[in-house]
């Protein structure tokens, strides 16, 4: 990540602006009591924490610039979320949806999106409406799965029958 | 991105992050040879 997707940019740019970024060598005796106080076990192994330390979101593994990017956008909404902050966290699902259309992180995006404006505005028709595009557009998704109860059966089964199957 | 290894210096980034109305992201990494290992 030190090497290849921090120097990036676009990510450069995002994590000083956004964050107070740190970076924590596991190699160190020394980083022994970090390392117990957020239980990491792996690397890389991302955390963004609030300024009580509170880890809000997390994730582990490399990713290149143009995952980590929408993968960490992501992260920010969903703490945001997590503080009770949902017309912030509106605003930046929203921005990944529309920014990274190919990014692997979108269908988390959209799935959080409508969480977010049904936070916002707690208006009953939100998650349908949302969720759908769920459906249409990430059909093989696990977060369209995360959605499914709200799919009639008949959708749900023409739904399963467009998503790519494996050969048995 | 700046290196910390203790707890204090973990405090200090919190004070600024509450002071900017940030988060806190904090990366754990090691060589690929170390992380194999652990």
């Amino acid at each position: 990540m030190s090497a290849v997707t921090y120097p990036e940019a676009s990510v450069a740019d995002t994590v000083e602006r956004q964050f107070v970024p740190l970076q924590v060598n596991v190699q160190e005796p020394v980083s022994k009591q970090v390392i117990e106080r957020y239980r990491q076990f792996w690397t890389p192994d991302v955390r963004l924490l609030d300024w009580e330390g509170f880890d809000l979101y997390d994730w582990q593994g490399y990713l290149p610039p143009y995952e980590f990017l929408p993968q960490l956008f992501v992260g920010r909404g969903y703490a945001c979320l997590r503080l009770g902050e949902p017309s912030g966290a509106t605003a930046i699902f929203d921005e990944v949806v529309r920014r990274f259309p190919a990014a692997r992180f979108v269908p988390e995006a959209q799935y959080y999106l409508v969480v977010a404006r049904y936070k916002a505005s707690h208006q009953a028709d939100d998650p349908s409406t949302g969720w759908r595009r769920l459906q249409d557009r990430y059909p093989a998704s696990l977060w369209r799965v995360k959605q499914a109860f709200i799919e009639q059966p008949a959708e749900a089964e023409h739904q399963s029958a467009r998503a790519p199957r494996k050969a048995a | 991105m700046a290196t910390i290894n203790r707890e204090r210096d973990l405090d200090r980034a919190f004070s600024r992050a509450h002071a900017e109305g940030k988060f806190v992201l904090l990366d754990f990494f090691s060589r690929p040879e170390a992380a194999a290992k652990q």
